[in-house]
């Protein structure tokens, strides 16, 4: 299979195989903690800290041997998680951060206004867990199967994880519109 | 099969809110694919086994030491050569010569040029040697740049590592000669600079990161980049008292501590929590920290040459060569030699001679 020998190759530390795995996932990455972070430093930072982390363990000998993509979403979501956990999470100034550039962009309008800040904010208030749930699910369009491979968990427990985490975001999004 | 779970319309709404990202900034994703790839080649020439056809940076270890000619080492090169003139292999290592890269005789090239050197008599021939193959790799960047090929990262390293392989081979050699393979090998650096501003952004930056490694190794042997001359020359060209600190300068005009800004300490994917380094934070390693916390006047070591030159009065201040390495290149050229360079790179401007 190619990507087996891709991670062969990788594992030897071959430069061109490091560039087309980096190639082939920064784009998803920078995605996924975008929309988990809702800063575009931040995501920037993520996808370098996550393939200086695939290095490192490279570079160890260790690695993934197959489902290479999971490996490095998983690196991503604990760098996410571990970006949550921090005592006091920066205040970003996120509307002078995107503002300064490609005003003209309508998806970046959609990704500023206020209920998609609203949406991310109670995306950020579940388990960290329950979050890479919701986002790869639902917004990156993975299967069960593949999210289990990510978290490391089975697949009847990622079910578990979504159906609380509907149940959370329900609650706290459209609850809160009812109370209004 | 969808296994999505039904979800209320309305808080998919919401969620589809999500999917749409702004476009990425080109420019930063662009700076984050050569940080990785410069990161990649850097822990490659740390880990990697000893490959004589990747693991150049190896070779400077073997030229440390005298030289121990095993009995099996050496008959199989004269196996080897006489395998390669006999056999046929002659005309293949000849027209491997003009091999680029990407080509397939390539390889060939580079075991013929590891054998000249395992055959190389003595440190000026290796020099000459080294220096040599650092040029050929200029070249083959040139050439490749002239035709529309961008350069791998590779390839840069092979430029940078033979480089600094040379200028440590140079600090080998004795008096007259090493200043005239310093000023080569400046020769060389300066042609490094000049690739770096034609090369793409992600080329330049991984030729920035490592020409500020070989900057900082070739000060260390006593040399000075052109970079510097370059870059700092004039912003601190004016006249300064010797022995007196100035306090400004070095640390922040010479970014040495984040050209390898290579994360540490964090193992990967155990979600900790532990303090993270975020990459680009300027993660000063042990050399940039050696070199940015001395409060001492950089040029001290300078000066101290210069003085030491005078109370000996032996004539012309030449021939002095840099005593522990940090000092630039002794008194020489208070006329019109090289510039001399302090521990942070600042120029070191010698005082009016007295008599």
């Amino acid at each position: 299979m190619n990507e087996a020998k891709l991670i062969q190759r990788a594992r030897r530390l071959e430069g061109q195989a490091l560039a087309e795995i980096y190639d082939a996932h920064n784009e998803a990455i920078y995605r996924y903690a975008l929309r988990l972070l809702g800063d575009e430093s931040l995501a920037e930072d993520c996808v370098s800290e996550t393939f200086a982390r695939f290095l490192k363990v490279l570079s160890k000998g260790k690695g993934p041997r197959e489902h290479l993509q999971a490996y490095l979403f998983r690196i991503a979501h604990n760098w996410i998680t571990d970006f949550y956990r921090r005592p006091a999470p920066e205040t970003r100034p996120i509307d002078d951060e995107l503002g300064l550039a490609g005003d003209d962009d309508p998806a970046r309008a959609a990704f500023e206004n206020m209920q998609s800040r609203r949406t991310r904010a109670a995306l950020a208030a579940l388990t960290p867990d329950q979050r890479a749930v919701i986002t790869l699910k639902y917004l990156e369009g993975w299967r069960n199967a593949e999210i289990a491979a990510i978290l490391d968990k089975p697949i009847g427990a990622i079910k578990s994880l979504q159906h609380r985490a509907l149940a959370a975001l329900k609650r706290i999004l459209l609850d809160e519109d009812n109370e209004q | 099969m969808s296994n999505k779970q039904k979800i209320d319309p309305k808080l998919e709404a919401l969620l589809d809110e999500l999917r749409d990202v702004p476009v990425r900034d080109p420019r930063r994703a662009a700076q984050g694919r050569a940080q990785f790839l410069s990161q990649a080649v850097s822990v490659r020439t740390q880990t990697v086994s000893r490959n004589p056809l990747r693991r150049l940076n190896g070779w400077f270890d073997k030229y440390k030491q005298p030289k121990e000619k095993k009995g099996m080492t050496t008959f199989a090169s004269i196996m080897t050569v006489l395998a390669l003139l006999l056999g046929g292999g002659a005309g293949t290592v000849y027209a491997s010569q003009e091999s680029m890269p990407n080509e397939m005789l390539y390889p060939v090239k580079i075991a013929s040029e590891e054998f000249r050197l395992n055959m190389a008599g003595d440190s000026v021939e290796e020099f000459a040697l080294m220096l040599e193959f650092a040029q050929r790799r200029g070249d083959e960047i040139e050439t490749m740049m002239g035709a529309g090929v961008e350069p791998t990262a590779e390839n840069m390293l092979q430029l940078a590592q033979q480089t600094q392989m040379a200028a440590q081979l140079a600090g080998t050699l004795d008096g007259a000669a090493q200043l005239q393979a310093q000023n080569m090998i400046q020769n060389q650096m300066q042609r490094m600079l000049n690739l770096q501003e034609n090369a793409s952004e992600e080329g330049a930056i991984l030729m920035e990161q490592t020409r500020a490694a070989l900057q900082m190794q070739f000060m260390l042997a006593g040399g000075a980049g052109p970079g510097q001359e370059q870059d700092q020359g004039q912003e601190q060209g004016q006249e300064q008292e010797p022995g007196q600190g100035q306090g400004q300068g070095g640390p922040s005009e010479e970014d040495q501590g984040q050209s390898q800004g290579e994360p540490q300490g964090q193992g990967p994917a155990d979600g900790s929590g532990q303090p993270e380094t975020v990459p680009g934070a300027g993660n000063a390693d042990e050399t940039g920290e050696q070199f940015q916390n001395q409060g001492e006047d950089p040029c001290a070591a300078y000066y101290a040459s210069l003085a030491q030159g005078a109370s000996q009065e032996n004539g012309g201040s030449n021939g002095k060569k840099g005593n522990s390495g940090n000092s630039g290149q002794g008194s020489q050229g208070e006329s019109q030699g090289p510039v001399v360079y302090g521990l942070n790179g600042e120029v070191c401007v010698p005082p009016t001679v007295a008599p």
